[in-house]
């Protein structure tokens, strides 16, 4: 069994030694760290992919409109 | 822009449990909660410990841990630095567990003195020698309800708040540890 350490009549510290241990700053800065929503939870990733998702439709939509032009232009040459 | 202790209503929080519930929606709230109550939440753990910087670590954690848990704190009528200090104590624990170090007693002679005249002898010279060996070999919940009720002179209230038990039950318990004292004197 480990006997504990006593000390006897240590000296007081006072409010202003006390107060020179602050450090909210590095306590909020931690609670920041540990609160952090993860990216998924975050709203600007949503929006993010919902313009990724757009832009490819429209990279899409325009290259399959253009096919389509194509080919009724071919159409139009033959049957002329 | 700096920032004002007046709510969007622009009424200041009047009360504490006001300041808690502003301080579960917005952080900053949290800075007159943590002024208040730093120094009483840092001696209570410095008393415990032998080192400053150590006790410092675990105050920063213990108000780390606070401002985590804020959302689940719920009022049941106990002051707010009763659950500030059960944080406290199970991080001093923590501490202990952690780093295998022996655990350090802070104690005045006149405290001393108290606890002898208290189990029902006479104050002097080799009775104390025979409470610092018994205090040595205290363990836990023991020790901290020697501290709280003569070192810090506690009321039976608020330890039992702290250690979350009846105002009965740390009677009982702390009558049964002077028992014991007495015994190993």
């Amino acid at each position: 069994m480990t006997e504990n350490k006593i000390n006897i009549n240590r000296k007081k510290l006072s409010s202003q030694q006390v107060s020179e241990q602050e450090n909210l700053d590095g306590i909020l800065s931690k609670h920041q760290i540990l609160t952090k929503r993860p990216a998924y939870k975050q709203k600007r990733y949503y929006f993010l992919l919902f313009l990724i998702l757009l832009i490819a439709f429209l990279i899409y939509y325009t290259d399959k409109e253009g096919e389509k032009s194509n080919e009724e232009s071919t159409k139009i040459e033959q049957t002329n | 822009m700096a920032f004002s202790l007046f709510n969007k209503k622009g009424k200041t929080p009047t009360s504490e449990k006001e300041l808690i519930d502003l301080a579960k929606k917005d952080n900053r709230y949290f800075t007159p909660i943590y002024k208040k109550y730093h120094e009483p939440i840092f001696r209570f753990v410095y008393q415990r410990l032998d080192s400053k910087d150590d006790a410092s670590d675990i105050t920063s954690q213990v108000f780390l841990k606070a401002l985590v848990n804020l959302k689940k704190y719920e009022h049941k009528g106990f002051p707010f630095s009763s659950w500030l200090y059960k944080i406290a104590l199970n991080e001093i624990n923590q501490f202990y567990r952690t780093q295998a170090k022996k655990r350090t007693v802070n104690v005045d002679e006149n405290q001393l003195k108290d606890v002898v005249e208290e189990v029902g002898e006479q104050y002097d010279e080799t009775n104390q020698q025979q409470l610092l060996k018994a205090l040595a070999v205290l363990e836990g919940e023991k020790l901290s309800l020697i501290e709280m009720r003569f070192f810090e002179k506690r009321a039976f209230k608020e330890m039992a708040q702290i250690l979350n038990i009846t105002e009965n039950n740390a009677k009982v318990k702390t009558y049964r540890v002077l028992d014991e004292l007495k015994k190993m004197m």
